[in-house]
């Protein structure tokens, strides 16, 4: 036996292995793919013909009529039911709703008056609502243990698999009363599903709708108003040959098994996209300044939104606020990435086109069917007395020189099995991840491996750094989520105020939630 | 094949979900290939008649491959990555001197 035949004989057996196994594994991304930001979520395919874009005239959901107003409060009523909603023509979908539509009616409040919203569940399973970007006290943030059950109990398992019980739990059957101090700045909330290890699901069925606070700073602006200031949710769906929605459930029951099958694990996505319940509608718009408020309710999908073809000299999507309220001055973006759960208000002037130009909303991120999102057909010019001034609001920079405390988070997968962790532990309601006090200045540094939007409740932030650099373009204002990328590091600053409890802190992409990355903040 | 696995882990680090697993099955994979590359270095000195430094490499490569499955399974990064790149560099040396021309030994007709 040569020793020449050897050697080669010894890189046989290691690169030969390495070649049949190497070859196997480039089946995912291919390796121009690799070049390209990696997008979570894997993309379900709708089993019916897709409806054609367009067709549908852009809905707008209707503002909720108050069932009674006092000095202080306004009173309103929402009934949690299934109901039947058309997307696909000539086919109904069964979905969750608030009230009966997708999206829930819109809410809209004056800051500081108090609202209270009694909701009642009607649905087959329980529901906990909570108010995205609310300064609530903890008894109505919506704490993903505290269930409302359905109208006459059910028989409902109070611990489920996988998941450690909580006895702080606040549980009531049938109707509670949501109360809203909203002590807050004018801004673009939403409110949703928060039902722990079930959220994700009970939001694809539907359970999501806009809060919108307005004041007296935003009043005295002129910005564009009435049927120009409209909220654009944005989600993505896809559909069952019957036109039920498709999900990957463990446990399509939804009542003992958290999470979805192994290949979803890093979010739903769908094929079909819904912009305030309808696919790729149509907006006939006067040639006048719009104000959009753009929402990003999807499971996990992001979006890089862009006007196309951009109006002449580019900079069409003049953003004046942020998911806590408005900016200090406008910015002018050619494009808007947004992570599930963020909000942009953009003001886009369409007197910039001539009058009988078609404009598309595209999502410079999808591929296929879900790089159109909507149609903006541009009609006859008209007086617009709507301004988007020079300067909007004042916000008061945060020092980092008074924080109290710095703490460090790292989003990470954990397992295929083990999901998704916060500091390499799941969701347990029972520990306390951070207790800030009140009053405290806090910089919270954020640490990720994939795709993670981060939300937290109670406090808006302002976004510090960005990888040791400045924040970006999409950083800007006061944020309640923020987006972190693939093995980024944010840090944020913040100051808690309000209301002494317990909150969660989480990240939104809700599969990614579900499977417990979620943690505590008990502010004392 | 080992630079394969630094391809995955930089895959993933841009956010392609899928190949995080494809890394975690590719380690044991490398893990199964580092036994078979110890074996064939022993087979090499005993009965081969050649040098027996390499069993003392690919033991090393093994119990290196080995300890990188479970750091990376614990997530024990801040070893995992610097460990990685040593498998690599050791890989790659013994790749350079399996093929390095020799002079013919004595007793092959070469």
């Amino acid at each position: 036996m040569s020793r020449r035949v050897s050697r080669r004989g010894f890189l046989a057996a290691t690169a030969g292995a390495a070649g049949v196994a190497g070859l196997a594994g480039l089946g995912a991304p291919t390796v121009a793919g690799l070049l390209i930001p990696g997008q979570p979520g894997r993309q379900l395919r709708s089993q019916l013909p897709l409806p054609r874009p367009f067709q549908v005239p852009l809905p707008v959901p209707p503002v909720l009529t108050p069932t009674q107003s006092d000095l202080s409060t306004d009173y309103y009523n929402i009934t949690q039911q299934v109901s039947d909603h058309i997307v696909i023509p000539g086919m109904s979908t069964p979905m969750w709703t608030y009230g009966g539509s997708f999206p829930g009616p819109t809410i809209a409040s004056r800051s500081g008056r108090r609202t209270v919203i009694r909701h009642r569940n009607e649905l087959p399973q329980p529901s906990v609502v909570h108010l995205h970007g609310g300064h609530t006290p903890p008894e109505s943030d919506g704490y993903p243990t505290d269930l409302l059950l359905p109208v006459g109990g059910g028989d409902m398992p109070m611990s489920m698999a996988g998941m450690p019980a909580d006895p702080a739990a606040s549980i009531i059957t049938g109707e509670r009363d949501y109360i809203y101090p909203l002590d807050q700045r004018a801004a673009t909330l939403w409110y949703h599903d928060h039902r722990m290890g079930f959220t994700a699901a009970t939001m694809w069925r539907g359970l999501a709708g806009f809060h919108l606070v307005h004041d007296d700073e935003e009043a005295a602006l002129a910005l564009p108003a009435g049927d120009r200031d409209i909220p654009l949710m944005i989600t993505d769906r896809a559909f069952a040959a019957d036109g039920a929605l498709l999900y990957p459930a463990l446990d399509p029951t939804m009542t003992h098994t958290p999470g979805v099958t192994a290949p979803y694990a890093n979010g739903v996505t769908g094929d079909v996209i819904l912009v305030n319940g309808a696919a790729w509608p149509l907006l006939e718009a006067e040639a006048a300044r719009y104000r959009l408020r753009i929402l990003n309710a999807s499971n996990s999908r992001n979006y890089r939104l862009a006007l196309h073809p951009p109006p002449p000299g580019g900079g069409g999507l003049v953003q004046i606020g942020s998911d806590g309220g408005l900016l200090t001055a406008p910015l002018a973006h050619d494009a808007i990435d947004i992570m599930p759960a963020q909000r942009f208000d953009l003001v886009v002037d369409f007197s910039r086109y001539r009058p009988g130009t078609t404009v598309d909303v595209v999502n410079l991120l999808g591929t296929g069917p879900t790089t159109s999102v909507m149609r903006i057909q541009i009609g006859r010019a008209v007086a617009d007395d709507s301004t988007v001034p020079t300067r909007l609001s004042a916000i008061e920079p945060l020092d980092p020189t008074r924080s109290a405390v710095t703490r460090t988070f790292l989003f990470q997968n954990i397992g295929p099995t083990e999901g998704w962790a916060i500091n390499g532990t799941p969701f347990d309601p029972a520990r306390a991840d951070a207790t800030p006090r009140l009053g405290d200045i806090e910089i919270w540094r954020f640490v990720t491996d994939f795709n993670h939007p981060i939300h937290l409740h109670l406090i808006s932030f302002q976004v510090l750094s960005r990888n040791s650099t400045t924040p970006s373009a999409y950083d800007q204002g006061w944020k309640d989520t923020v987006a972190l990328h693939p093995a980024e590091e944010v840090e944020i600053i913040t100051r808690f105020t309000g209301y002494p409890g317990r909150y969660a802190f989480h990240c939104h992409n809700l599969e990614h939630e579900d499977m417990a990355m979620m943690a505590n903040f008990v502010t004392t | 094949m080992t630079f394969t696995q630094a391809v995955f882990a930089g895959g993933f680090l841009s956010g392609h979900y899928e190949l995080l697993g494809l890394h975690a099955d590719y380690g044991r994979i490398t893990g199964y290939a580092a036994v078979a590359q110890l074996i064939t270095a022993i087979l090499l000195w005993r009965p081969g008649r050649g040098p027996g430094w390499p069993v003392l490499v690919c033991t090393l490569l093994l119990g290196a491959v080995g300890s990188q499955i479970y750091l990376g399974f614990a997530r024990i990064l801040s070893i995992h990555v610097p460990l990685g790149v040593a498998v690599i560099t050791g890989s790659v040396l013994l790749v350079i001197w399996a093929w390095k021309p020799m002079a013919p030994s004595p007793e092959t007709p070469q």
